[in-house]
């Protein structure tokens, strides 16, 4: 038996990918570049009620195998409401702890200004006191970001040492009962490192969410990694960019190497990754598939002024069946062994839902059963 | 000709009087060999221009200046790479003229493997001077 | 008794330009505007400070008057200047393709005997060969090349820096005010105009001895409310605007009606215009169209036609105020301009501009107040073209600036280029609060001191304003990066809170997509979701 194959390794990809290891199928995963994934804000809207017929029973054993395959992350269930580093309030299902935990900071807590940094964050967290320190452990590091202090911290063994420092000698000039802190506490381990620096300092600690650049996204970006390591030798996974696909001889071309499949998945992402491309009309490149909602030439006349992000033409994508598999106009597979995913899928709008992690992670686990089930000789007719 | 339409008075005739001669004098001109020397070429078009900055872009650059165009400004490129990269795409806009831009794109790392876009980041590196003639 | 000798309608460069020109010579002036400086016409121009090249096959003497204007406009802000390099290409599609690179050169030549009034360069002829070497970009079937030099301006600035100095003058600036209608004696004299303070909603009458409308496309509709005729028969143009600049010499090129369009490299940018046709719509509503974007990239085509690979970033449209005669088809309307005394039509004490180009801004508003002189009876010489605007009096050197204000130098000389030697009151800011250095607009750049110099001290009421005063959110991100924190700085000046940055927030989203929407389908769509997905609402 040849592998599933799997193109794409962000969030829905390598969901899918884990799902059909587990359910014994060897599967190969073909990774060029992360799309989406590492500008994940770190609190996820899992927005599964825009996926009508899935049972609740089926939502909890798809959360227990997210939570399964990143530990790293330590998810907590919410809801929450959470600032991001802009100081904007994002409600979400689904948190990492260290984020979670600004959900239960005491009133009266302070935002911590990194001075230096390019992004004044306590300024933009009304309502919190200010607290404002030099970034100790990246001395005239000015104008970088979270996400690059972050991984300042995570390259810098001696780095918590020194930020907890600062922290106690500002909290001794000018006392708060908790502290914010924008997202920059290393990109592994993170709840560890949280848990270490409240010890040290005294009082609660937590972490804002992020933007873009953001270090969230850096985090789950690194735990989906570790995710398809953990997978082998079920998953095969390899570098390059897909650049020739024949359905009829089931095989791909990554570079010069030609890759049989008995099944495929795509998992490519939106327009940001390329898995969707807006020369002249929204388009699927690698296999053309139809495209809905059909859009006029005339784009621009879809939107309304008063909501100038909500348009058809960012519910663009591939049209999809119940498992997952692109259609024709006549509403019929393209392909029984063809399965599309994620932010490539039709009817969704990641920013307008506030969060594309719910589809990316149920489409993924959905459509890995069903190509399993194809492959093994199962599948329904 | 297009050019001759249009209502017509003492002023464009006059006008048309000057073009008139300048067309001759310059067939005549071309008549005695020295047309080649009024045309200037190119030596007097980078005369003009290449001490302001505006040197003529190599296909080699035209391309990876549509390269960079992929650019998000996601900033993901800075947080990996340690290096201020965030900024290559942004100031690389002005690379085919700003000395100000090379200045800062001195040191244009190479793209990092986060790169959503896969922007060929080296391709700002400014060029090396070419040789003077 | 009137409490202004003249009042401005239109804060544009007509606007601005008279106001500055009238203020300099000792009128006591109120300037309304219904939006912001340059956010009508004069904005969506070309931006072209040209010599009036066009007007050699009709009246020379245009072309002298204009070359001489350039120079002063030049001398006024060089800063805000810059020089672009025109490449004519020849495609070998007809047979006389020969002879018409030789008659463009014999124009061009013409040229070139008034380039040293702006200081421009000699036009050059090129083989074929030779245009290749100077961009390798251009369509293999050209014959050849003639080349000549013009200078191109930050409009926005310009309309800035006008109205600046005319407040420096003495004069009163009054954005976001809207004319309601004109207050008549009982003679039929307009004596001064209702206008509302858009920002409170609140009106006021004003009284002026001479009401001037200097209002572009608006002109017409509004010289009616006072019974007085401005006869305007107003042309769209859209110009689209690519990510960067990926060629050093704007190329000229012949639509498939035969109008000439041009790419042009704009400072960073790399600008197409434009189009011609008929408007009737309200001028405020004005929006490009995708065939009108394919129309141009089409045309450019012909000789760059690797055009489509580029990345188109947004459109913008905008409405001339060219002045109506009856027959001839757009393009060939004269753009020349007209001061209108309306006392002839029976509505004494207003006065009107229609038509007109930027490239003469200065030269109108020197003949718009020779007569506003003249009908108070008033002798006073024009100085505009002897005076500097703002900054203008020295360009400071970027190395030297960035180092005393500890950013880059690439920051610095685009600082310099908008504000010349005020340059220096910005480094002054950064001098006494060092975090003022942030970089809050990547893409351009722009530095929070220059953002906060700018909300303070140039009237900034949105985020579109600032983008206009300083490129803030203009670039290829579109204010991914910068805008909430724009939003914060501005709601934070203006007194408000979380609620008010919110809003200005929404409204820069709604303008910048009604430019993004129109080119989304050049390579634009990436971007797009980036920048949704960072400038989206929170759940509060």
């Amino acid at each position: 038996m040849s592998a599933v194959t799997v193109i794409g390794a962000g969030l829905a990809g390598t969901v899918a990918a884990a799902r059909l290891v587990h359910l014994g199928v060897p599967v190969r995963l073909i990774h060029d570049r992360p799309g989406v994934t590492p500008m994940h804000g770190g609190g996820w809207l899992l927005g599964l009620e825009t996926l009508a017929g899935v049972p609740a029973a089926r939502m909890d054993e798809v959360l227990a195998f997210l939570e399964g395959g990143l530990p790293e992350l330590a998810l907590t269930d919410g809801p929450f409401d959470l600032l991001d580093t802009d100081g904007v309030v994002r409600e979400v299902d689904v948190a990492p702890a260290s984020h979670a935990a600004g959900a239960s900071l005491p009133p009266g807590s302070a935002a911590v200004d990194l001075l230096g940094l390019g992004h004044p964050f306590a300024e933009m967290c009304k309502g919190f006191k200010t607290l404002a320190i030099d970034w100790p452990t990246w001395p005239g590091a000015f104008g970088r970001s979270y996400a690059a202090a972050a991984q300042r911290l995570e390259d810098d063994a001696t780095g918590l040492d020194a930020l907890a420092e600062a922290l106690r000698a500002a909290l001794a000039r000018q006392p708060a009962p908790g502290l914010l802190l924008p997202p920059v506490l290393g990109l592994t381990a993170v709840e560890a490192r949280r848990a270490r620096l409240q010890a040290a300092v005294g009082v609660p600690v937590a972490e804002a969410l992020g933007t873009v650049p953001s270090t969230p996204g850096l985090r789950l970006w690194r735990a989906l990694a570790d995710w398809r390591a953990r997978l082998a030798p079920g998953l095969t996974l390899v570098e390059g960019r897909v650049t020739a696909l024949d359905l009829k001889s089931r095989s791909l071309l990554v570079g010069h190497d030609r890759h049989p499949f008995d099944a495929l998945i795509l998992a490519t992402g939106g327009p940001i990754p390329g898995g969707l491309t807006s020369a002249g009309s929204v388009t699927e490149p690698l296999l053309g598939l139809r495209i809905t909602p059909e859009l006029a030439c005339d784009w621009q006349r879809s939107v309304r002024p008063d909501r100038p992000y909500d348009a058809d033409l960012f519910r663009a994508g591939v049209a999809v069946d119940a498992a997952f598999r692109p259609t024709r106009h006549d509403g019929r597979p393209v392909d029984r062994r063809l399965f599309a995913v994620g932010d490539l899928v039709a009817g969704v709008d990641a920013v307008a839902d506030r969060c594309g992690s719910g589809l990316a992670i149920l489409s993924g686990f959905i459509a890995a059963e069903a190509a399993a089930a194809a492959v093994q000789g199962k599948e329904a007719p | 000709m297009s050019v001759l339409s249009g209502p017509w008075s003492m002023t464009r005739a006059k006008s048309f009087f000057y073009l008139a001669v300048a067309f001759w004098k310059r067939q005549i001109r071309r008549a005695v060999g020295l047309g080649r020397r009024d045309e200037g070429g190119v030596a007097r078009f980078l005369e003009n221009y290449a001490p302001e900055g505006m040197a003529p872009l190599t296909l080699q650059r035209e391309l990876g200046l549509q390269q960079l165009g992929g650019c998000i400004q996601c900033g993901l490129c800075e947080a990996v790479g340690n290096q201020p990269a965030d900024r290559v795409a942004a100031y690389s806009r002005a690379i085919a003229m700003s000395a100000d831009a090379a200045a800062v794109l001195g040191a244009a790392p190479t793209t990092p493997a986060i790169c959503p876009a896969g922007v060929p980041l080296q391709v700002a590196r400014p060029a090396p001077e070419p040789p003077t003639p | 008794m009137s409490e202004y000798d003249l009042i401005v309608i239109g804060g544009g460069v007509n606007g601005a330009g008279i106001a500055r020109d009238a203020a300099q010579r000792g009128l006591k002036v109120v300037v309304f505007e219904q939006k912001d400086p340059g956010a009508g016409t004069s904005g969506a121009s070309s931006g072209m400070i040209h010599g009036g090249i066009r007007y050699l096959e009709k009246d020379r003497d245009v072309t002298r008057h204009s070359c001489e204007d350039s120079g002063f406009i030049q001398a006024m802000a060089p800063h805000l200047l810059f020089r672009i390099p025109f490449l004519f290409p020849v495609t070998a599609w007809t047979r006389k393709a020969k002879t018409l690179l030789e008659l463009a050169f014999v124009l061009f030549q013409t040229y070139d005997q008034f380039q040293p009034l702006k200081r421009g360069k000699r036009s050059a002829k090129l083989t074929r060969d030779e245009a290749f070497q100077l961009e390798p970009g251009l369509a293999p079937d050209i014959v050849g090349a003639v080349t000549t030099d013009e200078w191109a301006v930050n409009v926005f600035r310009l309309c800035i820096l006008t109205l600046l100095d005319a407040q420096a003058h003495g004069a009163e600036i009054q954005l976001r005010h809207k004319v309601e209608r004109f207050l008549k004696d009982a003679h039929g004299r307009v004596i001064g105009v209702e206008v509302r303070d858009l920002k409170t909603g609140f009106t006021r009458e004003v009284r002026g001895r001479v009401v001037f409308n200097a209002t572009g496309p608006w002109a017409g509709t509004l010289a009616k409310q006072a019974g007085a005729k401005v006869p305007l028969r107003p042309g769209k143009g859209i110009h689209l605007v690519y990510d960067r600049r990926f060629v050093n010499y704007a190329i000229i090129a012949s639509a498939v009606d035969g109008r000439e369009v041009f790419l042009e490299p704009y400072g960073q940018e790399t600008w197409i215009g434009t189009t011609d046709d008929d408007y009737y719509g309200d001028p405020a509503e004005v929006q490009a169209h995708h065939d009108e974007v394919a129309y141009l990239i089409q045309a450019v085509e012909t000789v760059f036609p690797r055009i489509r690979d580029y990345r188109l970033v947004r459109a913008f449209a905008g409405v001339r105020p060219t002045l109506a005669r009856y027959g001839p088809s757009e393009s060939d309307l004269s753009r020349a301009h007209q001061v209108f005394d309306h006392e002839a039509e029976g509505v004494p004490g207003l006065m009107s501009m229609g038509g007109g180009k930027l490239a003469a801004y200065r030269f109108m508003a020197e003949e718009a107040t020779d007569a506003i002189v003249r009908k108070l009876g008033l002798e006073a010489k024009c100085q505009t073209h002897r005076t500097f605007l703002p900054g203008g009096e020295e360009t400071p050197d970027p190395a030297t600036l960035a180092a005393e204000a500890g950013i880059d130098q690439y920051a610095a000389a685009r600082m310099i280029h908008r504000h010349g030697s005020v340059a220096r009151r910005i480094v002054e800011r950064i001098r006494q609060n060092p975090l003022e250095r942030r970089i809050l607009c990547v893409c351009e750049p722009v530095t929070e001191a220059e953002a906060k110099h700018c909300i303070e001290h140039e009237w900034v009421s949105t985020l579109e304003d600032l983008r206009r005063r300083t490129h803030c959110g203009a670039g290829p991100c579109q204010g991914a990066r910068c805008a909430r924190r724009a939003s914060w700085l501005l709601a934070a000046w203006q007194g408000g809170g979380e609620k008010l940055a919110e809003e200005h927030l929404e409204r820069f989203v709604a303008a910048r997509f009604r430019e993004q929407a129109p080119v989304l389908k050049y390579q634009g769509l990436p971007q797009l979701e980036l920048t949704r997905w960072a400038l989206r609402k929170g759940d509060r």
